[in-house]
């Protein structure tokens, strides 16, 4: 693997680009406590796992029934957390089903990190796990843990994130418990063609695959603070590296990430889909 | 194929005050932070005994650098300001054809405003579209209202355009986007005086916090 920075090849601005699309989002984090301490993650608010209980409780029923009883309408409804042992596997559900049944929303309930969390502690079948979400009203995975799926990269950023093919596992078996798949790719400063390019080649047994989220790296709050997040080139880079090989994916961007004028080009470039995260629950 | 390298020109505005001795020390000590290179506005010609290597004044005087007032441009969602050498600037100085004289002056040097409030993609096709029509002119960015994201797109589509008023605490952003552009970064001026290359900033590793033990998950004893 080369070191050789993804460059972007200057393009006029599309005339017609496919409409952007504004999804209204509301975020519920359950907690921000994890155990694995990945280093561009600020959810990884380190708690050791011993006396009693040492993290507050993850987000409760009644936040989220407060929540819903306002009456706003929301499009996609964001399920993410850091991972801790404390709630049960059944507590989550319950939690997918209060907002799927409170909602019309689609409901983006956690990431294949988290389901390896739940199978490994709860010793429970993927499958099963996979079912009782769609049960409880996910519509799809959240594209958590695929950052880049890159296992070098990993290793030196995410030491106990799932490997790559890992990843790709649980979000295939997502896809055949009727879960739609999701994947992201995080953009750093200085990102280089060959992660992007073995990142994206990952993805391949994904045939369902029809939104990738690009996520710029928010190095605020994470043990990375010291890293700079992508420049607005890395990210049109990007963007034109992943029409080369998924042309028929959507391409995602949060809002809230960048600048108006960056998501405006970024839509000008292909990028269809905006999140703005209208609400946050939880801590 | 390499493009110009990105030129970083510092520039003290003193267009509202009179030369007074206090304006004169304030421009004495600004080309002294910038290593002799920067360019002045002023607004009236500097007095006598006093004299500027790079600097463009608001009153057309013979044989100086004329500035034009800040104009919107018919027909596009941009403003622009044209500095012409002294002997061609119009009389009066009000109210100008920023076009018409831009086709007389060829070699005069346009600077685009983005009028607040114009989306991204509307300033850049005025910038292309005055780009074409006026190949000749040199054509720079006003940084402060153009934005980051917008400036850089079009350095990255259009090598020849340079950015100004870039203000000294935005360096960084400017040695960034240089540094993903693959240009390097000059600090000079319009009077002719060498150009001082200005280097990248240094560059760190992100920090890693090696406090704690990463080789198992840090799972509670009595789960086990």
């Amino acid at each position: 693997m080369t070191n050789a920075p993804l460059r972007y090849r200057a393009a006029p601005l599309q005339n017609r680009p496919r409409p952007l699309e504004h999804l209204k989002v509301l975020r519920v984090n359950t907690t921000r406590n994890c155990w694995m301490q990945c280093r561009f993650c600020d959810f990884s608010r380190y708690a050791p796992l011993s006396g009693p209980r040492p993290v507050p409780p993850a987000v409760g029923r009644t936040a989220l029934e407060n929540e819903l009883g306002r009456g706003n309408r929301y499009d996609l409804i964001k399920i993410r957390g850091g991972l801790t042992f404390w709630e049960p596997w059944s507590y989550f559900l319950q939690l997918v089903r209060v907002l799927a049944e409170g909602s019309s929303a689609a409901v983006q309930a956690f990431s294949a990190v988290e389901l390896m969390h739940f199978h490994r502690v709860e010793k429970k079948p993927l499958r099963e796990m996979l079912e009782e979400l769609r049960w409880a009203g996910a519509t799809s995975l959240g594209p958590g843990g695929g950052e880049l799926l890159v296992d070098s990269w990993r290793e030196e950023l995410a030491v106990h994130r799932i490997r790559s093919q890992e990843w790709v596992t649980v979000q295939r078996l997502a896809m055949e418990a009727g879960l739609q798949s999701r994947a992201m790719m995080m953009v750093f400063r200085g990102i280089t063609r060959d992660l992007v390019q073995e990142h994206l080649l990952a993805l391949g047994p994904l045939r369902d695959l029809s939104v990738i989220e690009i996520k710029p790296l928010r190095p605020q709050g994470t043990h990375m603070e010291n890293a700079q997040p992508p420049h607005l080139l890395e990210m049109l880079a990007v963007v034109q590296a992943i029409q080369d090989l998924w042309p028929q994916v959507q391409i995602a961007v949060t809002a809230d990430s960048v600048s108006p004028d960056a998501l405006a080009i970024l839509h000008r470039h292909g990028v269809s889909l905006a999140y703005f995260n209208a609400e946050e629950i939880g801590p | 194929m390499t493009h110009p390298p990105l030129s970083w020109i510092p520039v003290l505005d003193l267009r509202q005050e009179s030369l007074t001795s206090f304006a004169l020390r304030e421009a004495a000590v600004f080309y002294r932070a910038h290593q002799g290179r920067g360019h002045l506005l002023l607004g009236e010609p500097p007095p006598p005994g006093t004299s500027y290597a790079s600097w463009s004044c608001t009153r057309p005087l013979p044989g100086q650098t004329w500035r034009s007032p800040v104009q919107s441009w018919e027909g596009l969602p941009v403003a622009a300001s044209l500095e012409i050498a002294g002997d061609h600037a119009p009389e009066p100085a009000q109210d100008c054809d920023l076009p018409a004289l831009l086709t007389q002056n060829a070699a005069c040097r346009l600077t685009v405003y983005r009028i607040p409030g114009t989306e991204a993609d509307a300033v850049i096709r005025a910038v292309n579209q005055i780009r074409e029509s006026h190949p000749q002119a040199a054509l720079w960015l006003d940084l402060p209202s153009m934005g980051w994201d917008a400036a850089a797109y079009l350095l990255a589509v259009i090598p020849v355009l340079q950015l100004m008023n870039v203000p000294d605490r935005e360096l960084s952003h400017l040695l960034d986007l240089a540094e993903i552009l693959e240009r390097p970064v000059q600090l000079h001026d319009f009077g002719g005086a060498a150009p001082l290359p200005v280097l990248p900033l240094p560059e760190y590793p992100p920090q890693m916090d090696t406090s704690w033990d990463m080789s198992s998950p840090p799972v509670y004893p009595g789960y086990l």
